[in-house]
């Protein structure tokens, strides 16, 4: 069976390959387990009670997902039973800090819990970190940390030990990424930051900050892989970014207008993506599969948004009585694309009512007409503490 | 003689200028006079239809431009922090986990911007030029000093006795009047010249000294203290 979580780009489905951590590393904290990350979770829970301020702040929120077939497309050979066509989830995601009046130590945690009527109840520790400053120059971090590195709003060419974004949701609105375990020092250095990171399975890792003239500067590197990112601001309201790492650049702006509304252009190249070449025997594959096993690994194969090597981004936002926000991503090779409204309602001050709605559009043969789904529709609540 | 008339012209333009430079420093210092410190600001915007929403922050303020502006309510921002170093400001996002870039102008909430709420000097980013006087009051020309500023230039009137701001105009590049900002103590009313009866009202509480570490004020901290 092919369910909606399958083929619909999610952060949910970890990050891998290009711009996000490498599925070894990633694989590798999946389970919570007696590690780093639950000794931690203890120390920090021992130590919240000698904290000043204690934090507590999060969300839970419940929707349905409606995801009729689409059974034009090739993967599903007009088996549209195989594709989910209602998915019920809930989830609730809770933030703990506690710190000294005197700030020389920290401890956070990002706790979270899934229920899903498809894939079954989970919880898991996304972040559990305790944080020391020694020296007003050093932090020394241990534990489960999130790092997002890089300053691309859909994709992240050197977050080489980020979670990979999902570019139609990019802002991860339902707080489900998850951290690496390690032990990280910052030093900062007449403001340059330098941060060092041991991972788990021995992999090393660092970056280099500095804010150089108003440009945001930061060097990416890890074992064999490099990268920069840059960011300004020019005048009050436009800001410029660009990344770039082995086979990977970005380049990109926002532009903020003065009625309140946001845009965000980008353009990505990925390397890794299939070349026109790669596709098409992709097609062909997917074409001569006579056996439900060869459609189920064509099926698996098949991840939107990296299909190809560039593709384009656009979002617009604003917000008013009711926020909106629109997303479109474009295959630049064969002008397929995805486009991704959102619409909600603060209904209190803590509880927001939302409207999702992803449509999909190319030509025989393109990338996005292979995609399992004709839309998908998500409505839901989310009440925030 | 022609340029000793000029010289006699020159002398008090210079005070002029001077003075300005004189009054908005004072300014500055009876705004806040404390070179490191904490503050609590609560924000609230009102429509002509009566609609109001309420946000809390807590900014943290070292020297006279750099703060961390810390999201305390609505719990939908509950989290947040924003960091800005004179006309740089970063804005972390729990859910995002790193600093985000912004320019000045992307809002908080309501008439406010975010340097609206991190700015508590005026001398860091505008230049006075003409001084007039009016009623018991300095009227100072300001212009800023860098085109990112959000607003190109501010005409503030501050009472000649005390040094405090009673009023100031917000201009865009295009000679536009965009806000209107009333000033009370530890009050700010903020007016959208451009939409009538939108208004923000900002109320600071809980002013004390603290010492807040360098540490706080670099981006890769942000969010992480």
């Amino acid at each position: 069976m092919v369910s909606a979580a399958h083929i619909i780009p999610s952060v949910s489905e970890g990050p891998g390959g290009a711009g996000g951590a490498p599925r070894r590393l990633m694989r590798a904290t999946r389970p919570p387990g007696p590690s780093l990350t639950l000794g931690v979770t203890l120390l920090a829970l021992a130590l919240s009670a000698r904290a000043d301020t204690f934090k507590l702040f999060g969300s839970a929120g419940a929707e349905s997902q409606l995801t009729p077939a689409n059974p034009a497309s090739p993967l599903l050979r007009g088996n549209s039973g195989a594709v989910a066509y209602q998915t019920n989830s809930a989830d609730a995601v809770a933030f703990i800090e506690a710190s000294p009046e005197s700030r020389k130590w920290k401890i956070h945690l990002k706790l979270r819990a899934d229920a899903n009527d498809r894939t079954g109840d989970s919880a898991s520790v996304g972040e559990a970190f305790v944080q020391f400053a020694p020296a007003p120059w050093l932090d020394i971090t241990a534990g489960r940390v999130i790092e997002e590195w890089g300053t691309g709003y859909a994709w992240n060419p050197t977050a080489f030990i980020s979670p990979r974004k999902n570019p139609s949701d990019p802002g991860d609105r339902r707080s489900a990424y998850r951290g690496l375990d390690m032990i990280r020092a910052d030093i900062f250095v007449r403001g340059t930051n330098v941060s060092l990171y041991a991972l788990e399975g021995g992999t090393y890792a660092a970056r280099i900050y500095r804010l150089v003239a108003g440009t945001d500067i930061s060097l990416h590197l890890m074992r064999e892989r490099q990268g920069i990112s840059l960011s300004r601001v020019f005048g009050d309201a436009l800001e410029l970014h660009g990344e770039a790492s082995q086979r990977h650049a970005l380049a990109g702006g926002q532009y903020t207008f003065r009625n309140n509304v946001n845009v965000v252009v980008e353009v990505y190249h990925g390397g890794d993506g299939l070349s026109a070449a790669a596709w098409r025997d992709f097609r062909l594959r997917v074409g001569d599969a006579r056996d439900s096993s060869a459609v189920l690994a064509a099926n698996r194969e098949y991840v939107p948004l990296r299909m190809g090597r560039n593709y384009a981004f656009a979002r617009v936002y604003r917000t008013g009585f009711i926020d909106g926000e629109l997303i479109a991503v474009a295959s630049v090779r064969d002008g397929s694309a995805l486009a991704r409204l959102t619409l909600s309602r603060k209904l209190r001050p803590n509880l927001n009512a939302y409207v999702i709605d992803t449509e999909f559009a190319g030509r025989r043969d393109s990338e996005m007409s292979y995609i399992q789904v004709r839309r998908v529709t998500t409505a839901g609540v989310r009440l925030y503490f | 003689m022609i340029r000793n008339v000029l010289f006699a012209l020159l002398i008090p333009l210079t005070l002029r200028a001077e003075d300005a430079a004189n009054v908005l420093a004072r300014t500055d210092q009876s705004r806040n006079s404390m070179s490191s410190f904490a503050v609590d600001v609560e924000l609230t915007s009102t429509t002509p239809d009566g609609r109001h929403e309420t946000s809390k922050f807590r900014v943290y303020g070292k020297g006279s431009d750099r703060s961390v502006v810390e999201f305390i309510a609505p719990q939908t921002e509950k989290g947040k922090v924003l960091l800005m170093l004179r006309d740089a400001m970063w804005i972390y996002m729990p859910s995002a986990s790193r600093p985000i870039r912004i320019s000045p102008l992307q809002r908080l909430m309501g008439q406010a911007s975010n340097g609206d709420v991190a700015r508590t000097n005026f001398t860091v980013d505008y230049q006075p030029g003409a001084i007039a006087e009016e009623a018991g009051a300095w009227i100072l020309e300001l212009k800023a000093k860098d085109p990112a500023v959000a607003y190109n230039r501010v005409r503030l009137w501050v009472d000649k006795k005390s040094f405090e701001p009673r009023r100031a105009d917000f201009y865009v590049v295009s000679g536009k009047l965009i806000k209107r900002a009333t000033y009370d103590t530890d009050r700010v009313e903020i007016d959208d010249a451009l939409r009538p009866g939108h208004r923000t009202v900002m109320r600071y509480t809980n002013r004390v000294a603290r010492e807040n570490p360098e540490r706080m004020f670099t981006k890769d901290a942000l969010g992480k203290w």
